[in-house]
C-alpha cells in the first residue's frame, strides 16, 4: 500500500525535481562563457551579473531549464510547495496519523498502568488494612476459642462427675439388689428348711387325738357358716 | 368333647324329658352308668384309645354299626328307652364324645331339682363311720340340702381334711397351714 505513494513521489522527482536540481548541480554556461572569454566578461560586465543572481524563472517549458540549463527559482519553489504538498498527502497525513494513533496509544497505556497503579496502591491499602483487622481476629478468635475450650473442659468434668455419680448409685443399687435377692434366697432356704423339718417333726408326732381334734374343729365351724344359702 | 354351653343344653333337654324325680333319677344312673362303661380304665391303655366312647365316635366305622353297638351296651346296662332315644340322637348329631359333660350337668340339674348337694372330702387318713356321719351332718346343717358325700384319702394332707362343696373349697389341713406358714414366712 506504500509503495505506490512512493513510486509517485520518486517519478516526479526525476521529472521536475532531477533536472533542476542537475541544473543546480551543473556550472552555468554563462560561468563558462565567463571562463573561456575574460575579454568578453570585460565587455559585458552586466549581463555577467544578471547571469550569476537569481532566476526567478527559467527559459524551458512552463520557466523549466531552458537552453542556459538553470532553472527558475520559482519553478523549483513550486515544485519544493508540490513536494510538500504531495509528501503531505502521501506521507506526512500517514506519519501524522500513526504518530497520532501511537501517541493515543501510548497515552492509552499510560493511562491504563496509572490507573492500575492507583488499584494496586488501592489494593496494597485495603490488604494491610485487612492485615491489621486479622490480627485483632486472630486475637479475637483465640480468644473465643480459649474461652469455649474452658467451658467444654468445665462441662465435661461435670459430666464426668454426673456419669461416675450415676455409676456409682447403679452400682450401688445393683450391689442391695444382689444382697437382697441373696438375702431372700437365704431365708427362703432356711425357711423350707425349718418347715421341712416342722412336716417331719409333726408326721411322726401328729395322732388320732391331733386329727379328732381337728375334725371337730372343722366341724364346729362348718355347722356354724351357710354354705351356697341366699341371703 | 363338646362345649359346655352345648352339653348344658343338652343336659336340661333331657332333664325336660323326666317327669317325676324317680325318673329323673333312673335317667341319672343310665347315664352314670353309660359313661362308666365308655372308659375301660385299662392300665395297658392309658391313653384310652381303645374305649368304647372313642369307637362311637370314630367316622371311620358306619353310623349304623356305631348304632348298633350304643343300643347293644344300653340295652346290656338296662337303660330306659328314653335314655337309648336320647343318646342315639346324640350319636347321630356327633356329640357322643361330650357324654361324660352331659352326664356332669345333668348330675349337677338332677341333684339341683332334687335339693342335694355333693360334696368330696379328702383326710390324710381314713375316717370312721362316725367322723363320717358328723362331717356329713355338717355340711348338710351348712348347706341345708342333702349332702352326698364322697371320701378320699390322702397322706400328702398330713392331718386334718378338706372338703369341696359346689365352687367351695373348706380347708382345714396340715398341709395347707404348713404352705400358709411358708407363703408368710417368705413374706
Amino acid at each position: 500500500m506504500r509503495i505506490r505513494p512512493v513510486i509517485t513521489v520518486a517519478a516526479f522527482l526525476t521529472v521536475w525535481l532531477g533536472p533542476a536540481l542537475s541544473a543546480l548541480a551543473s556550472p552555468p554556461h554563462g560561468e563558462a562563457e565567463a571562463g573561456h572569454g575574460a575579454a568578453e566578461a570585460a565587455h559585458g560586465g552586466a549581463e555577467h551579473a544578471a547571469s550569476g543572481g537569481i532566476k526567478w524563472l527559467g527559459d524551458g517549458f512552463l520557466g523549466g531549464p531552458g537552453e542556459d540549463g538553470r532553472t527558475g527559482f520559482l519553478i523549483i519553489l513550486i515544485n519544493f510547495v508540490a513536494l510538500m504538498l504531495v509528501l503531505n498527502k502521501l506521507l506526512f497525513r500517514h506519519l501524522r496519523r500513526s504518530n497520532a494513533e501511537a501517541s493515543d496509544a501510548i497515552r492509552l497505556e499510560l493511562e491504563r498502568a496509572t490507573k492500575a497503579r492507583s488499584e494496586a496502591e488501592a489494593l496494597v491499602k485495603e490488604y494491610e488494612a485487612k492485615l491489621v483487622a486479622l490480627e485483632s481476629e486472630v486475637v479475637e478468635i483465640r480468644e473465643n476459642a480459649r474461652t469455649t475450650a474452658e467451658a467444654e473442659h468445665a462441662q465435661i468434668l461435670a459430666d464426668a462427675h454426673a456419669q461416675a455419680e450415676k455409676i456409682k448409685s447403679a452400682a450401688a443399687r445393683a450391689a442391695e439388689r444382689e444382697a437382697a435377692r441373696y438375702r431372700t434366697e437365704l431365708e427362703n432356704e432356711i425357711v423350707d428348711e425349718a418347715l421341712a423339718r416342722a412336716e417331719l417333726a409333726i408326721r411322726t408326732s401328729f395322732g388320732g387325738a391331733d386329727q379328732r381334734r381337728l375334725v371337730d374343729a372343722w366341724v364346729d365351724e362348718v355347722s356354724a357358716s351357710e354354705i351356697g344359702r341366699a341371703n | 368333647m363338646i362345649s359346655g354351653s352345648l352339653a348344658k343344653r343338652y343336659a336340661r333337654a333331657l332333664i325336660q324329658l323326666a317327669p317325676t324325680p324317680t325318673q329323673r333319677d333312673k335317667y341319672l344312673q343310665n347315664l352314670a352308668d353309660f359313661n362308666a362303661a365308655c372308659k375301660t380304665n385299662d392300665p395297658s391303655d392309658p391313653s384310652g384309645e381303645r374305649d368304647l366312647i372313642k369307637i362311637l365316635a370314630a367316622g371311620h366305622h358306619t353310623l349304623a354299626n356305631r348304632r348298633a353297638i350304643l343300643l347293644a351296651v344300653l340295652s346290656r346296662l338296662g337303660a330306659d328307652a328314653n335314655m337309648r332315644k336320647f343318646l342315639e340322637l346324640v350319636l347321630e348329631r356327633g356329640r357322643i364324645s361330650g357324654v361324660e359333660q352331659i352326664y356332669l350337668h345333668y348330675r349337677d340339674l338332677a341333684d339341683e331339682a332334687a335339693g342335694r348337694v355333693r360334696a368330696a372330702v379328702k383326710t390324710a387318713t381314713a375316717l370312721d363311720p362316725t367322723t363320717t356321719g358328723r362331717i356329713k351332718k355338717a355340711l348338710e346343717q351348712a348347706t341345708g340340702k342333702q349332702v352326698l358325700l364322697d371320701t378320699t384319702v390322702e397322706p400328702a394332707l398330713i392331718g386334718g381334711l378338706v372338703a369341696h362343696v359346689g365352687s367351695y373349697t373348706l380347708d382345714r389341713s396340715v398341709r395347707t397351714s404348713l404352705d400358709k406358714l411358708r407363703s408368710n414366712l417368705r413374706g
